[in-house]
């Protein structure tokens, strides 16, 4: 068994079929490689993605189960992390560049219509085995239509035919296929997914290129010609299979050879577990540029999660108490046909109409109000009262205080940035001064706790080395978990604002 | 029918004021607008000879809107337009014409209000409240509004920036602020300002901060001692913490609020004040459907009732007979 990926063969069917997918692929890299040599942080700290799985399935073998895509959101959120448990398994030679890519993933909550999802969906399908040709993307090719990808990760489980693992599309594709698509027996790690591809790693290498990495080797057949245009990933010839054993050295790369254990070659689940500073740099890139719309900031915290629920005030008396409403006439309220199950009041995405000029005005003539572009002055101007806005709503929530109520402070807020969305107004460029909400606090006390764990662990192994016990690998491992707490420390600081 | 409260079904405050109302032996309904126009109908009617119906929901459920005596504007939501509609322009569209219908429907009813949705779209404006409160005789904090970072730092460097808050008009889920004081890193990011107008004020020192709720002649005033939380500067932040009890006004100040009430033409209104060290009582702002159940559950001020009753019989004064006021809705 040999893995075998798509990604390319797809690439190229896009640059010949697709108008304009060249131009954004040029567009793309030229980006990318603008961000290799000035990185900015334009996404602090990480990403967190929602997932969309559309299992596709034609017997009920393929239509697996929660536990199974559960268990590759776990792979994901680890090798992405850079918390796999098989991290340690790095050589000692490419140990400097393996790197935290700062992204997680989680199964969609919200479907696009606003309305409650487990994150996944179910399609019946008569094909037998589908290809790289993307008809498991389309309801019309008997596989299921993709959800928006400026907002999900599209993935498709589905029996793929031919040895095929799984493909990926760059960015700078169509819409409507952009995403992973994995065969359901390299899915996860429990069900059917099969050795030597039970670990969940098709869907990180796949998900890779969806964030434009390359294939490590060049994508160049066996040639010492091609780049996967990260400097840190050591020129190779070919792609690696199976478990190698180090070093493989291909192209003069001696005497640490090729990085074998890459995510982006092609061995066995098994044998591949890091991603190099180089290509987290291409990968935020992706998410800097063409991806930017596509996920939220979230803190990076490590092995705890900052509130990131809606916060409600609360109050010393329980309004329940107060109020009992399990045996309320229902009388009292003005019911109507059935609501859909959790819509939510989406509303506010409606474009502002015409806009007042003032800067563009040419010099010396008054302030143009309505500068509505050749409108009939006879005819009133166009009425927006949908942007009149009455109070904030109040999305059913406990009494608090005005404007319906403390909304989730959202984490950790990110300093202006100019990578994505633009400059803020200046009360949004400013973080939060207090923490006295309810769970900012708790939040704060589990960055107090974790740090304090970092700090005895890292005395622990200075005392050994003033002991002179500290081995390379000790040693190693110890400024790791220094930089992690540095980290933590900074993340720490920012929210509680000092 | 007696009284429509507009707000979503599982508001505790309409929750509240619903079942004061029917322990007032009248009858309330709650009306969750954002139902309409996708699972709540809206027929308005006239005749040629003086013929008129108005009528909001389906079926049995519907709302006869002519035999509404009363109407609570507490927190009336946004007519959601159908997913189905994806044009920018035609979500537009339908939500100009769903808002347009209720917006006249609301001026049509021959009803008493809390509040009368005008003025309370009128009340809702800061800028307009610190002017009424001027008007009225209110101490208020020296403010700047503005979105001319050069202003912004005349006025940060005449108070010293230790002594200066901002706070923003409008709050998100998403990327919501409370009140805060200026911090060095903050002076850094003044150009800002010119993105989005900011209300800086100068810093009002506190004994405590004081939400004052006032229901037609009544008045409730609370402190809530704001100093003693995590987070003095905006009591809202640690309110769980902070202790809430009846205050005393003194007359002067009571009658001043009483006035802004008067020129805003609200009937309810829940207002924000500080007490500073030297007695002085400094408006900050007044919240024409401010939350009340907090303090009520603080310091049993009834302000359920008061409501209530403000809807059921329009300023009846405390010590009307509840037997007056049955034969009243009957």
């Amino acid at each position: 068994m040999v893995r075998t990926c798509g990604t390319e063969r797809v690439h190229e069917r896009l640059m010949r079929e697709v108008p304009g997918y060249a131009e954004r692929r040029a567009a793309v890299e030229n980006h990318a490689w603008r961000s290799a040599r000035a990185p900015s942080a334009a996404r602090a700290g990480c990403t967190r993605i929602p997932v969309v799985v559309h299992v596709v399935s034609r017997v009920a073998a393929e239509d697996i189960g929660m536990a199974q895509i559960e268990s590759q959101i776990a792979v994901l959120n680890a090798d992405f992390r850079r918390r796999n448990a098989d991290r340690t398994l790095v050589p000692a030679a490419f140990m400097p560049v393996a790197a935290d890519a700062r992204i997680e993933f989680e199964l969609a909550s919200a479907d696009p219509s606003g309305a409650p999802t487990d994150g996944v969906t179910r399609t019946t399908t008569t094909v037998n085995g589908f290809t790289d040709d993307d008809a498991v993307k389309s309801a019309g090719t008997g596989g299921a239509d993709a959800w928006p990808a400026d907002r999900y990760l599209n993935v498709w489980v589905c029996r793929l035919a031919g040895g095929l693992l799984g493909y990926a599309q760059f960015p700078g594709g169509p819409a409507e296929t952009d995403g992973v698509v994995v065969t359901h027996t390299a899915f996860g790690t429990t069900g059917t997914a099969a050795a030597p591809f039970n670990l969940g790693r098709t869907a990180t290498h796949e998900i890779g290129h969806w964030l434009n990495l390359r294939h490590i080797w060049g994508d160049d057949g066996t040639g010492c010609s091609g780049d996967d245009f990260v400097a840190d990933t050591p020129n190779q010839a070919g792609p690696n299979t199976g478990t190698p054993t180090f070093p493989v050295v291909t192209c003069g790369n001696g005497p640490d050879g090729d990085m074998f254990m890459n995510y982006m070659d092609y061995t066995d689940d098994v044998a591949m577990f890091l991603f190099t500073a180089g290509q987290v740099t291409r990968m935020q890139a992706a998410l800097d540029g063409p991806r930017s719309a596509i996920g939220r900031s979230v803190a990076c915290g490590t092995k705890l999660k900052f509130t990131d629920e809606p916060v409600t005030l609360k109050f010393r008396d329980d309004p329940i108490d107060t109020l009992k409403r399990a045996d309320d006439p229902i009388a009292t309220i003005a019911k109507f046909r059935d609501d859909p199950v959790g819509t939510v009041n989406k509303f506010r995405d409606d474009p502002v109409g015409t806009a007042v000029k003032f800067r563009d005005d040419p010099v010396g003539t008054a302030a143009k109000f309505l500068d509505d572009g050749g409108t009939d002055p006879r005819i009133d101007p166009i009425k927006q009262p949908a942007l009149d806005k009455p109070p904030i709503a109040d999305l059913a929530k406990a009494p608090a205080a005005d404007l319906g109520g403390i909304p989730d402070p959202g984490g950790p807020v990110q300093q202006p940035d100019l990578g994505r969305g633009g400059p803020a107004p200046f009360v949004l460029a400013t973080p939060h001064h207090s923490m006295a909400w309810a769970g900012g606090e708790a939040g704060l006390g589990e960055y107090e706790v974790a740090l304090a764990q970092y700090e005895e662990v890292i005395a622990q192994y200075a005392r050994a080395e003033a002991a002179g016990g500290l081995g390379e690998e000790d040693a190693r491992a110890a400024r790791e978990l220094y930089d992690e707490y540095s980290r933590l420390g900074e993340e720490y600081r920012r929210l509680a604002g000092r | 029918m007696s009284v429509l409260v507009l707000a979503t079904e599982a508001d505790p405050h309409a929750r509240a004021v619903a079942d004061a109302i029917a322990a007032l032996g009248g009858r309330a309904r709650i009306l969750d607008l954002s139902r309409f126009p996708q699972r709540a109908s809206l027929t308005i009617r006239y005749d040629c000879c003086g013929g008129r119906a108005y009528a909001l929901g389906d079926g049995d459920d519907a709302v006869d809107l002519s035999a509404v005596e009363a109407v609570w504007w507490r927190r009336p939501q946004q007519p959601e337009v159908s997913d189905e509609i994806i044009d920018p322009t035609r979500r537009l569209f339908a939500a100009n014409e769903a808002h347009e219908a209720l917006a006249g429907l609301w001026f049509s009813l021959d009803a008493r209000w809390i509040n009368d949705p005008a003025k309370d779209h009128v009340a809702h404006r800061k800028v307009k409240q610190l002017r009424v409160a001027q008007e009225a005789g209110l101490r208020i904090p020296d403010t700047l509004i503005t979105s001319d970072p050069a202003a912004a730092r005349l006025f940060i460097d005449r108070h010293g920036y230790r002594d200066v808050i901002y706070k923003s008009f409008s709050a998100f889920e998403t990327e919501w602020r409370e009140t805060r004081l200026l911090r060095p890193e903050e002076l850094q990011l003044l150009d800002y300002v010119r993105y989005a107008p900011v209300i800086f004020q100068e810093y009002v020192d506190a004994v405590h901060d004081l939400r004052i709720t006032i229901v037609g002649d009544e008045i409730f005033p609370a402190a809530i001692h704001s100093q003693e939380t995590e987070y003095p500067v905006d009591f809202r932040m640690d309110m769980h913490n902070a202790a809430i009890e009846e205050a005393v006004l003194p007359a002067g100040v009571a009658d001043r609020l009483r006035d802004l009430m008067r020129r805003l033409g609200l009937v309810y209104g829940a207002i924000d004040m500080r007490r500073r060290p030297d007695g002085e009582h400094v408006f900050l702002e007044i919240n024409p459907a401010g939350q009340w159940l907090f303090v009520e559950q603080a310091t049993g001020q009834p302000i359920a009732a008061a409501l209530a009753r403000e809807l059921l019989v329009g300023g009846a004064r405390r010590g009307a007979s509840e037997p007056a006021v049955a034969a009243r809705i009957a």
